[in-house]
């Protein structure tokens, strides 16, 4: 094997090789041989000497111009016999730059830890030696590729500088996991504010944490805002900042964006670590949409500023959610849950079921494409969504032992009080989160995939039959308002900023604030939305234009004193690449190479006239 | 040298012609310049004391009163040179055909000569006692000469000559002028081509020169791109590219240089033939003998 320009040659029969060297001593002896012969003796050179005269030495060897072509012949026939291969020999790098939203947060350098990040993976791709190849991508909500594959360290650059901050959760876990199963890098460098958690063997990943200290960091962010008939509920969290007073404000807008009634404001005390509420009224009768923001009194300490703000609209419809149960609205109590238009169909195969509505499947097998919320409510054994298993049914002894008390879901609920005659015990999915877990596996699984959340639990919450089961019936609540918008006379949901999907046929999708502007919507109906604000759509069979809040509420990320660490699998150090060692076959260019070096030299003969025969 | 029965019988066939009359030695089957007692009326002369009365012509004295004796033309032999170039040129062991054709010509050439009682010499130049000579009158010893004459000069040792110069010497041995065949490839300077012939005809012979090439002579080796050759008469070696112009260019050299020598011998009054040494020497020998015009 013979590494150049960044490829290794090999042959499918190198002895073939050994007709180079033959070859060219072959006709080395063939032209002096020629040349030693062919002495003539003649009666006079009278009429010789004028002719033109050609060397008369014996010893010395020039070869003529037909002896290069023979050479040239030979040896590209030699080489294209004996199966010259090339083989890119260049190390395939990828590089995943972390774009979620704490990635916006300011770094000790003054700058962003994104820009943080892009300069570090810049400088690490600069470094490299010219052959690496880089292909780049963007981790925010989803991995996006932002440059061609196998690109150089310069093209690798400026493909970095066009990486834009999103304001999404980051899925780093899940797109480092989906690189190294692939197996088409030689290594996957990370560059993110989060820890590798595990340590990889054969360097096969490298994760460059942006530096940053959790005990030193600030930030004040608004985990939630809901809007009621009058007034506004707004839930501030604080971290750094110890009793520090922070101002929570809104203004209120009508659908033209005129400012409508007075601003409201009120200012709160809350600890690190905690979540306060409060509660901004009256509102104006004719509102429309709100931005709500939380300014803490040292705002130049606040490291991520775009958490401060959100944004509520008022929602004129209800949402309208279609069921999937062998029970009637009725039995699973949802008549009494208001806010919502509930619809049910005996199975999925029903005319009127559409995969692209809000949907409630109980105790049904669940759709495996997810194109809507969904919530699953005690799917059969082996039937998740994502093809998983579950395990058998537990018939008694259901008791909560670990919960996610961050998650939204378990709002206002005590886990330990919740208590059920079965269960099935899940496996969730690698990019979902155990909310609720027993001792024999997960009772539920909440995650996002497709840019729609879903919930999976193998708790029974229906029939919702409200004060009867509190604690249920408050998860019950909670799911409902986490999955498909929060249950108010305002009717108020929320998208978060990234892909997310409209319904089906929306037209006229505009940003109504903070700038009104186009939004493009791609074919296949869903809208890519870069930044918190107020979009308008109208939906389909429907005249009026409805409004939907964008807006960030991830405590995973406006946490930035919690360290979250990445945990990926761990990779053989023999593991193929798929795809990137494919042998390029170049004997065919040598042979047809060789080819046109004879048709040259034919050419050349039929111009000087030289017969083959005759020379 | 050892000729056929059927070489023979052609060479009977023919008999040797001159343009012009010669003094000869004895009687012959040629007309002579000298007046005698032949056949052919010459002119008349005035009777003279001790005439034979024979020989006056009556008629003419019953006519015109004098006395007149009638002249007739002598016929007698005519003498015949055969001189061979035996230069490097001729007799290198690699031109070996050139020698051997030319030894053919003369030998056919002294056949005819010596069937008509006509005196043959033979004159060779080259080798170590140039020029040598032979004259007789009996093919076989002629025969032996020539053998001998070529094994010692197509010796690789044998230096080279000045044929001019050599040509000179031979002439001063010409006792009588005769038939002179200079047989050589001419592939001299025309000067030097000139002086030879103008040796033989400084003794008033009427000379016929016959040119034997050899195929390379014709042709260089066209076998390879390139080729050395190396002169027979000097050894100088020079490398030719032979290309297809190349074989043209010399071509056409050689036929200039042809042309000029046939040329020269057309205004010197001499009568030029070209033979090429290609196939069997007897065959081409006699091709030649006939073309010459000189045997009918």
């Amino acid at each position: 094997m013979i590494s150049l320009f960044g490829f290794t040659l090999s042959a499918t029969a190198p002895w073939l090789l050994v007709g180079v060297p033959v070859g060219l001593a072959a006709l080395v002896y063939i032209y002096r041989t020629r040349d030693q012969v062919v002495e003539q003796v003649v009666s006079t050179l009278l009429l010789l000497r004028l002719l033109p005269e050609r060397y008369t030495s014996r010893r010395r060897f020039f070869p003529p111009l037909q002896f290069w072509i023979d050479l040239a012949v030979l040896a590209l026939l030699s080489l294209a016999a004996a199966g010259i291969l090339a083989i890119d020999a260049s190390k395939r790098i990828a590089i995943v730059v972390d774009s979620s939203l704490s990635m916006a947060a300011r770094a000790p350098s003054g700058t962003t830890r994104l820009a943080d990040a892009i300069r570090l993976a810049s400088a690490d791709a600069v470094g490299q030696i010219g052959s690496t190849r880089f292909t780049v991508y963007s981790a925010g909500g989803t991995l996006t590729k932002v440059s061609e594959p196998d690109v150089s360290a310069s093209a690798a650059t400026a493909a970095l500088s066009s990486i834009s901050q999103t304001f999404e959760p980051d899925r780093i876990d899940s797109a480092l996991r989906n690189l190294l199963s692939e197996g088409t890098f030689d290594a996957v460098w990370a560059y993110t504010d989060r820890p590798l958690g595990n340590t990889v063997p054969g360097a096969t990943i490298r994760v460059t944490t942006i530096p940053s200290d959790p005990t030193s960091v600030k930030n004040t962010w608004i985990r939630s805002a809901e809007a009621s008939s009058s007034a506004l509920a707004v839930q501030v969290s604080t971290i750094g900042q110890a009793s520090d007073r922070t101002t929570v404000s809104a203004q209120c807008f009508s659908e033209n964006g005129t400012a409508v009634g007075s601003p409201l404001s009120t200012s709160l005390s809350a600890s690190s670590g905690t979540a306060e509420s409060v509660s901004l009224s009256p509102l104006p009768s004719d509102w429309n949409y709100c931005k709500v923001t939380a300014q803490p009194r040292d705002s130049s300490a606040d490291l991520l500023a775009v958490d401060n703000e959100a944004w509520v609209a008022r929602s004129a419809q209800r949402a309208a959610i279609q069921v999937l149960s062998p029970l009637t609205l009725g039995e699973l109590g949802l008549n009494r849950i208001s806010g919502y238009s509930f619809m049910r169909l005996p199975s999925a195969s029903d005319p009127l079921f559409s995969p692209n509505s809000s949907t409630i499947v109980h105790r049904m097998v669940p759709p495996k494409k997810l194109t809507a919320p969904l919530l699953v409510v005690v799917p059969p054994a082996g039937k998740l969504p994502w093809g998983g298993e579950s395990g058998p049914a537990v018939n008694s002894g259901i008791a909560v032992t670990r919960w996610d008390a961050s998650h939204p879901l378990l709002q206002y609920v005590k886990p330990t009080l919740i208590s059920a005659p079965s269960a099935l015990s899940l496996t969730c999915d690698a990019g979902a989160q155990e909310i609720l877990s027993s001792s024999s596996g997960a009772l539920a699984c909440a995650g996002e995939r497709g840019g729609q959340r879903y919930l999976v639990t193998s708790l029974e919450l229906f029939p919702f039959d409200g004060a009867a089961s509190p604690t249920v019936s408050i998860l019950t609540l909670n799911s409902m308002k986490w999955l498909f918008g929060a249950e108010s006379a305002a009717g108020n949901l929320n998208f978060q900023p990234g892909r997310v999907s409209l319904p089906a046929g929306a037209t006229s999708v505009r940003y109504v604030a903070p700038t009104p502007s186009a939004v493009p919507v791609s074919v296949d109906g869903r809208v890519t939305l870069p930044s918190p604000g107020i979009i308008s759509f109208v939906p389909p069979q429907s005249r009026e234009a409805e409004l939907r809040a964008v807006t960030i509420f991830s405590d995973e990320e406006s946490d930035l004193s919690r360290q979250r660490v990445i945990e990926v699998p761990v990779q053989p150090v023999t593991a193929t690449r798929r795809g990137a060692r494919a042998p390029l076959p170049i004997a065919p260019w040598l042979a047809a190479l060789a080819l046109l070096v004879l048709v040259i030299d034919i050419f050349r003969r039929i111009r000087g006239r030289t017969s083959w025969g005759m020379r | 040298m050892q000729l056929s029965q059927e070489t023979l019988r052609l060479l009977n066939a023919f008999a040797m012609r001159t343009r012009r009359s010669f003094y000869g030695i004895r009687q012959g089957s040629h007309r002579s310049q000298r007046r005698g007692h032949g056949v052919e009326f010459a002119d008349y002369r005035n009777y003279e004391l001790g005439d034979n009365p024979r020989y006056i012509d009556w008629n003419l004295f019953a006519r015109s009163d004098k006395l007149l004796v009638k002249r007739y033309l002598e016929e007698e032999n005519v003498a015949l040179y055969i001189v061979i170039d035996g230069s490097r040129s001729m007799t290198h062991p690699s031109l070996r055909a050139k020698w051997d054709l030319a030894c053919h010509v003369a030998a056919f050439a002294s056949y005819i000569g010596l069937a008509s009682q006509d005196p043959v010499t033979i004159s060779v130049l080259g080798g170590p006692h140039s020029p040598r000579f032979w004259s007789g009158k009996a093919f076989g010893p002629l025969s032996s000469f020539l053998s001998k004459a070529g094994e010692s000069l197509i010796s690789p040792d044998v230096r080279d000559i000045n044929v001019p110069e050599e040509a000179r010497r031979a002439a001063t041995r010409v006792s009588f002028p005769g038939i002179c065949m200079v047989i050589s490839d001419f592939l001299l300077p025309l000067a030097d081509v000139a002086a030879t012939i103008a040796a033989f005809r400084a003794r008033n012979m009427e000379v016929h020169a016959v040119q034997v090439l050899g195929e390379s002579d014709l042709e260089l080796e066209p076998t390879f791109d390139a080729l050395t050759v190396s002169d027979s008469e000097t050894g100088e070696v020079r490398g030719v590219a032979l290309d297809s112009g190349t074989q043209e260019h010399y071509s056409g050299l050689l036929s200039d240089h042809i042309a000029r020598v046939r040329e020269h011998c057309l205004a010197s009054q001499v009568k030029f033939i070209s033979a090429t040494a290609s196939g069997s020497p007897s065959s081409v020998g006699l091709d030649t003998i006939r073309r010459m015009g000189l045997f009918v």
